[in-house]
């Protein structure tokens, strides 16, 4: 009996502690217990997230899968309530964790964002298939600011369809030549190897082969400033033609003929296409040789055409269009001189001149 | 009365304190400012005295100094072995190692901590410390800082004379050096590449000279060529810009001569071959002699003996001819290809920040016995 009795007793003992053990992890859990979150939004960028807790000592926040480096941010607390500012915001998507001596207490998504701007490469110029031979730049218009790290040179690649090989056509350079919204990209062709007499160029020649075919691939894993990558690889196909030798000559470009007391646009033909860019920014059109004329430019079919359409009517009279000396062809030739200033076949005179003009007259 | 004396003595000693540590920081700081200095980009890193961290921005075309409270003296600096030291910098910020990448590294020769400029995907940047084998994030919220902005730097968008953007070069290479911060890079005078020696403390006072050097890979001068790194070396008492460029001419010019107006002619005294690029320069003593290291994008990391320089009289003016030929003053080739940064990290060693023929990104400090 006594035995009997005693195996009852500590059964009852053993029921009590266990009871006890549950009770105790339970309370433990609602201890530890994250309530409340919410995330805070800026921008669509998940800048802090605020809980509830009752112990925040060694509470710690982890990108998910990663359990030895913690994010870097600050706690505030305000008795049970705190709040987590990471150094940056969140990212979009992404799931993160929350961790308290190792153990994964709770874990949360962060929106993805809403109508993102998925970046689009608008345009490459130049948009025209045959270029010169001595070829020396190209751009790439993206619709927004793209990543900024890592380098182009990750996200392009050219083939010689010609010699069926990979080549490196543009200078890879430590940091790229990005604009001021990094949304534009300047892509130069080594100019060592196009200016005649340096080393690079006598031991490897041009980066383009005249007759032969190139295909440009943007990858499209290459991400805007917001992660989100480009929605498709870009193929550009060019070939490469004969060299331009030739200075842009402003005497040489073909104008329309708008009316006076119309908003009728200048159509400027060039004979040729030119840099896109500097094409834009180089012109100025005045009236009576000093009155500037308001108006837009807008290129045309392969940068050959640059469109001006006047703000207000034109007057009868003289009007001057200006050219900055800077403006260039597709093979860096400028108003002043030939890009490869060095090959004496082709040797021109050179001018220091700033500003090119002549004159149209509006009837 | 015993007790009035102790609690005078006590003031004593801290008033002592007080005005040491006042004096400690007042002599460079005293024209510090406190709030958040506004950094735009963190391009180049460097540390002055007194645990002063100098941060060249580009995209703002200043040069930031931080006092960064960070002058616990510490002799002897922990060994560091950190294995995928992109991704722990990227898990430390939440992110992934494709989201960020490391500008530029400094050790502050005070208390040997070390500093890492990180740029986001979206450009913004991130000073970090290592702490460890964990970071620290240096919030510049609210920080007792000066800045200067440099004068003639290259426009936003302007273009050098083949219309490329320049402003990417606006600041290559910064370093402190006798009561001054030395900056490389180009500027919007006729001659572009520039150097620039800027008083500290700032005092809005900076001297600019533009740089011509003869180019024997290109066989032929120069001035557009920004400098890529630079260290400054003594030569019969006299301080020398030793200056690293692209494809890869390694050119002294009097420190002295460098002054706001000047155009000065370098004395090449290297060429380390073409199809390179230099990416940092550092000094070192060892057994009582001088080396300076300098790693390249496309070389291992070159040995130079200060004797070989010292030794070296003459001026290269002629061309390489041979693709990637090497001429000029003597270097050996360190076992350490694709070194992307490096810094002293106290007397007996080094610290490099390298990338693994496996592609790891490892951070690893060595003694320099063995470099």
């Amino acid at each position: 009996m006594d035995v009997i009795g005693g195996l009852n007793n500590f059964k009852k003992i053993r029921f009590t502690l266990v009871f006890f053990y549950v009770l105790f992890l339970l309370s433990c859990g609602s201890k530890d217990a994250i309530q409340n979150v919410d995330l805070q939004y800026q921008d669509s960028s998940a800048i802090g997230v605020s809980f509830e807790t009752s112990d925040v000592n060694d509470l710690k926040f982890f990108l998910k899968g990663e359990t030895k480096t913690s994010i870097l941010g600050e706690i505030k607390s305000s008795g049970h309530k705190h709040h987590f500012t990471p150094v940056i915001p969140f990212r979009a998507a992404q799931t993160y964790e929350i961790r308290q001596g190792g153990r994964r207490l709770y874990s949360f998504k962060v929106k993805d964002l809403k109508n993102p701007d998925r970046p689009e490469l608008i345009t490459i110029y130049p948009t025209k298939d045959t270029v010169p031979e001595n070829l020396l730049k190209m751009y790439l218009i993206f619709s927004t600011p793209m990543q900024e790290v890592g380098n182009a040179s990750d996200f392009i690649s050219v083939f010689n369809e010609t010699e069926q090989r990979e080549v490196e056509l543009f200078l890879n350079l430590e940091k790229d030549l990005w604009d001021k919204d990094h949304t534009r990209l300047t892509l130069w062709l080594d100019p060592g190897r196009i200016k005649t007499g340096l080393i690079p160029n006598k031991l490897m020649g041009l980066p383009l082969r005249q007759g032969h075919s190139y295909t440009i691939t943007v990858l499209g894993n290459w991400k805007s400033a917001r992660g989100i990558p480009l929605p498709k690889n870009y193929i550009k196909k060019i070939v490469a033609g004969k060299r331009d030798n030739q200075m842009p000559d402003i005497l040489n470009w073909e104008l329309s003929d708008p009316a006076a007391n119309s908003k009728e646009a200048l159509k400027i033909s060039f004979g040729e296409s030119m840099d896109a860019i500097l094409a834009r920014e180089s012109l100025q059109i005045h009236y009576k040789g000093e009155i500037p004329v308001e108006g837009n430019y807008t290129l045309g079919e392969y940068e050959n055409t640059i469109v001006f359409t006047p703000k207000d009517s034109w007057n009868e009279g003289v009007y001057d269009i200006s050219s900055d000396s800077k403006i260039e062809d597709l093979a860096g030739n400028n108003m002043n001189h030939l890009f490869d200033t060095n090959n004496e076949e082709i040797k021109k005179p050179t001018s220091s001149e700033t500003h090119y003009k002549r004159s149209f007259t509006v009837f | 009365m015993k007790a009035l004396k102790w609690g005078l003595a006590l003031t004593g000693i801290i008033l002592i304190f007080v005005a040491a540590g006042t004096e400690k920081t007042s002599k460079l700081t005293s024209n510090f400012t406190k709030g958040n200095p506004g950094i735009a980009s963190m391009d180049k890193l460097a540390f002055g005295p007194e645990g002063i961290l100098l941060i060249g921005d580009t995209k703002n075309a200043a040069i930031y100094a931080i006092n960064t409270m960070d002058f616990k003296e510490k002799s002897e600096a922990e060994e560091v072995d950190l294995e995928a030291f992109d991704q722990k910098i990227a898990s430390s910020l939440g992110t992934t190692a494709d989201q960020i990448q490391i500008n530029d590294m400094a050790v502050n020769p005070i208390s040997k901590s070390i500093y890492f400029s990180i740029n986001i995907i979206d450009g913004t940047p991130v000073l970090l410390r290592l702490k460890g084998q964990e970071f620290e994030h240096i919030s510049l919220q609210d920080v007792s800082y000066d800045k200067i902005e440099l004068e003639n730097a290259v426009g936003i968008n302007a273009e050098d004379k083949r219309g490329r953007p320049l402003r990417v070069w606006a600041i290559s290479d910064l370093k402190y050096h006798k009561g001054k911060v030395l900056v490389s890079g180009l500027s919007n005078k006729e001659f572009g590449s520039t150097f620039r020696s800027i008083s500290f403390p700032f005092d809005d006072k900076q001297d600019y000279a533009s740089l011509e050097i003869w180019h024997a890979a290109h066989g032929q001068y120069e001035t557009h060529a920004p400098i890529k790194t630079f260290d400054i070396i003594e030569l019969d008492k006299t301080d020398y810009l030793m200056a690293s460029y692209t494809c890869t001419p390694l050119v002294l010019f009097p420190l002295d001569d460098l002054k706001t107006g000047v155009h000065a002619k370098g004395r090449t005294v290297a060429e380390l071959g073409a199809g390179n690029s230099p990416l940092d320069m550092i000094s070192y003593e060892k057994e009582g002699k001088k080396y300076f290291l300098m790693s390249n994008s496309n070389r291992p990391v070159m040995r130079i003996k200060y004797d070989e320089i010292a030794d070296f009289k003459e001026t290269l003016t002629e061309p390489v001819e041979e693709f990637a030929a090497t001429e000029g003053v003597a270097y050996d080739n360190l076992p350490f290809p694709y070194v992307l940064q490096m810094d002293i990290l106290d007397d007996k060693n080094v610290i490099y920040l390298q990338r693994t023929a496996e592609g790891d990104l490892v951070l690893r400090s060595r003694t320099t016995k063995w470099m």
